[in-house]
């Protein structure tokens, strides 16, 4: 483990070797390493019901694809790539398409400043639900958004490990992480009670 | 600073990723501004939920399952086969009862029924039986050698353990299947 409380890759490494040669000590440790942020991820993106046994069936998978795991990128992307593809053909089973990427869109400057002149603005946002308004917004992001903002955030992923779990190049990345968190950012001023009228609008859905 | 401005550098603020000599702008900025005071707030609430794993929590008992799933069965058995499983418990059974039963008999009779069923298998059976039978003829001398009131105690014991011994190996295969 490092300072941060996350496994290293050294420490993975180590324990994928012990794997291929059968030891299931070495499988469970791995296991309980990686089982939260694969739990957060797949939850994210197929729903709550579905998610633990979706985690499960990861694990299963990964440990079947050890002999193909040569160490070109860490443990960590490469089960989160595991993960991310599972999701999506478990989106593609239910008949839902996997949003295309676009990465181009929303150039669009939407940025609002809150209302001025509320000097209780701040105890009202203290008090208030904000948290939850914005994990609510996160539901309704497509699906490819909400993967790269659960793997930054929740995840604690480095850039370049989205890019080389979501196959699309870094600086992709960072343009869109930035911009949907402006996005909901954004969302969140306009679905709240001190937005003035004016900057209401439909939420992105 | 415009307030403006200082919404950039609050998000940049919140990610660790400001410089310092931006950061001491913008601290100050923030000192005569309750509008962007308000906005630090609203967004480290919002990166807060985004940082904030889901409530559910996953059993306990998630890894071990994880486990059994990709080790179904100790490595020195292979994975799980109906037919090969069932054959393998049966017949460790049945030669744990035979033993059980009728102890050395039953090697005696197995060397005596393959030289009269199949000429061609003597040598083979014979030097097995004759093993077995050798065995547990000497083991019988040895036990009827000894005088004593301990010596009926002492073939007791020592047929029991055999026996239990091979019983509780075929029961063990039995388990085995019965869990699968």
């Amino acid at each position: 483990m490092n300072e941060t409380g996350l496994p290293t890759r050294d420490d993975d490494e180590e324990l994928v070797r012990r794997c291929r040669s059968g030891d299931a000590a070495a499988f469970a440790a791995l296991v309980d390493r990686h089982k939260h942020g694969i739990y957060w991820l797949v939850a994210r993106t197929v729903g709550r019901e579905e998610a633990e046994d979706l985690a499960q069936e990861v694990f299963v998978r990964a440990y079947q694809a050890f002999p193909r795991f040569r160490g070109e990128s860490s443990f960590r992307t490469w089960i989160f790539k595991i993960a991310r593809n599972l999701s999506l053909s478990e989106l593609r089973r239910r008949g839902r398409r996997p949003d295309p990427v676009s990465w181009e869109e929303e150039v669009e400057e939407q940025f609002r400043l809150l209302p001025e002149a509320r000097p209780d603005l701040e105890e009202e946002i203290e008090r208030g639900d904000t948290a939850e308004r914005a994990r609510a917004l996160l539901e309704r992001l497509p699906d490819s958004h909400r993967t790269a903002i659960t793997l930054f955030y929740l995840n604690q992923l480095k850039y370049e490990e989205i890019s080389a779990v979501m196959e699309v190049p870094l600086g992709t990345v960072k343009t869109l992480i930035h911009r949907r968190r402006a996005r909901l950012r954004d969302l969140l001023v306009a679905e709240t009670d001190f937005a003035p009228p004016r900057a209401r609008r439909e939420p992105e859905g | 600073m415009r307030c403006r401005e200082a919404m950039d550098r609050i998000g940049r603020g919140l990610d660790g990723s400001l410089p310092p000599d931006h950061a001491r702008e913008l601290e100050r900025h923030l000192s005569g501004c309750p509008r962007c005071r308000a906005e630090r707030l609203l967004q480290a609430r919002m990166l807060e939920a985004l940082r904030t794993p889901p409530p559910e929590r996953l059993p306990a008992d998630f890894t071990e399952r994880a486990v059994r799933s990709v080790f179904t069965a100790s490595p020195h058995r292979g994975r799980f086969s109906l037919g090969r499983d069932l054959v393998r418990a049966l017949v460790f059974s049945a030669a744990a009862v035979s033993l059980l039963v009728v102890g050395p008999e039953v090697v005696r009779s197995c060397g005596a029924l393959v030289s009269s069923a199949w000429p061609t298998a003597v040598e083979f059976a014979a030097f097995f039986a004759q093993g077995a039978g050798v065995f547990f003829e000497s083991l019988d001398d040895l036990i009827r050698a000894l005088d004593g009131p301990g010596a009926t105690l002492l073939r007791s014991v020592l047929i029991a353990l055999i026996s239990a011994g091979v019983a509780v190996w075929g029961f063990r295969e039995a388990c085995g299947f019965l869990r699968e």
